[in-house]
């Protein structure tokens, strides 16, 4: 028996209608991962996993084929300023003082020995213009929860781990708007609180808002965590690059530049556990 | 008994022309699989004057016009909430305009316009259009986004998804002569 057309027009209009509600109001209502979500994403991880090694092996590929030039040149240029560095490292006590401070930053990543780390490549980002996320290709099933906080090597921060799977996880980065962390200007010690600048014209840039009126706020002062449940203290959050009073006129604002450079972003690493200070 | 069995047995038979039917659905569901991953890993991945493109519009607006009102919105339905799932931003508004967008390109493709690349790619431009301006004006209203992101970044977006829609109209055209329209036939 054939359906009248329109009639199943009208039927599917209402199917969408009644979809696009449920997922409205399981949105905002569940919190955490949805099922079908969950279903969904795990079908799709492994294709974006097989397609992002794809691109990074052809991406490693074109880089020998067409910077080995560059790379021979600038090797042969690093050789001859090695040779030059160890003649004066025989000779020069101002290089001995170098060593000296290098030493002291081998001992700052010794008080960070409480992290344990979690590896994860990057499989794909989000093509909204409107959020800053994007999927790693480890889960529940390698021990990545919600809420845990993703660093670069470096440890500067990259985001936090707002929705888990059992092979994938989206980071929601610090540049995106919703995600606000609790900071302080490592040389003044003001607190604030920091988030994605998007009601500026520079969406790659962070805000630090609700800045004591009398804070010190200098440019290239370094930014960092206060520490909470969900992150540690002392993670590096980016730079102040421009100061103001904000529209009320009761507090200050910085703007800060990410310490973490999210456009060459390939791996990050999760911090699963630390002692909290 | 056996003839009754028999009966219900021939219900289940698949004709040639209902295979070539499922096939062609196929197709296109492994082009927006394809077209998914594509855009999360690599296009995604490079923002052209600070927007990215979102090409499910214009998938679906093509598969709406080579496939007309009906099928085309079912399947508009379908990958909408798939896509809704796999994580799109504000999923929910994607299902209801992808949808609606995507029957009103079908009616308007049989009733006024002829089915031509120039056509496909205008249609197409106004869809993702309407889809991205939904989902941005839903932003606009919870505080997520500023008035002058709309010329900033939505239209640039947008605009960067029309080279795609060449590829989908001629892909999709050849994939639609697999199966034709048969189901019914």
């Amino acid at each position: 028996m054939k359906t009248d057309k329109p009639a199943r027009r009208k039927l599917i209009v209402l199917i969408a209608v009644l979809l696009a509600i449920v997922l409205a109001v399981s949105s905002a209502l569940i919190s955490g991962t949805a099922a079908g979500k969950n279903v969904t994403q795990s079908l799709l991880a492994p294709f974006q996993s097989g397609l992002s090694a794809l691109t990074r092996t052809v991406e490693r590929f074109y880089n020998y084929v067409f910077e080995y030039e560059s790379l021979a040149a600038e090797n042969a240029y690093l050789k001859e300023r090695l040779a030059e560095m160890e003649d004066e490292i025989r000779t020069a006590d101002s290089l001995q003082r170098e060593n000296e401070r290098l030493r002291a930053v081998a001992n700052l990543l010794k008080e960070h020995e409480d992290y344990e780390l979690l590896s994860a490549y990057i499989i794909g980002w989000d093509s909204s213009n409107w959020r800053n996320t994007f999927t790693i290709g480890k889960g529940t099933l390698s021990g990545v929860n919600e809420g845990m906080c993703a660093v670069t090597e470096q440890g500067q921060v990259v985001g936090i781990v707002t929705e888990c799977g059992a092979n994938w996880a989206t980071i929601t980065t610090i540049l995106d708007s919703s995600l606000q962390i609790s900071a302080t200007l490592s040389s003044s010690g003001y607190n604030g609180i920091v988030q994605g600048a998007y009601k500026t014209d520079k969406e790659n840039q962070l805000r630090m808002d609700y800045l004591s009126t009398d804070a010190v706020i200098r440019n290239n002062d370094q930014v960092a965590s206060t520490g909470s449940t969900l992150y540690p203290r002392g993670l590096i959050l980016g730079y102040v690059v421009d100061a103001g009073l904000d529209g009320t006129g009761v507090a200050k604002y910085a703007v800060i530049e990410p310490a973490a450079d999210f456009d060459a972003l390939e791996q990050v690493f999760i911090i699963t556990n630390y002692v909290n200070e | 008994m056996e003839n009754q069995w028999y009966s219900q047995l021939r219900k289940l038979h698949i004709t040639r022309s209902q295979w070539r039917t499922f096939f062609k659905w196929a197709l296109y569901t492994a082009a927006f699989v394809a077209t998914v991953v594509l855009q999360s890993v690599i296009l995604s991945r490079m923002p052209v004057f600070g927007a990215k493109v979102n090409l499910v519009p214009y998938f679906v607006g093509c598969v709406c016009i080579i496939e007309g009102a009906d099928s085309g919105s079912m399947f508009a339905l379908l990958i909408s909430l798939v896509w809704a799932l796999s994580g799109g931003d504000m999923g929910y508004v994607s299902v209801l305009v992808l949808t609606c967008g995507g029957m009103g390109l079908g009616l308007l493709m049989r009733k006024l316009l002829r089915q031509q690349l120039v056509t496909c790619v205008v249609c197409c431009f106004v869809l993702s259009l309407c889809h991205e301006s939904a989902i941005f004006l839903l932003r606009l209203f919870l505080d997520t986004a500023t008035a002058a992101q709309y010329f900033r970044i939505l239209i640039p977006g947008v605009l960067l998804g029309i080279p795609s829609c060449p590829v989908f109209f001629y892909l999709f055209r050849a994939i639609h002569r697999v199966g034709g329209n048969t189901w019914n036939a």
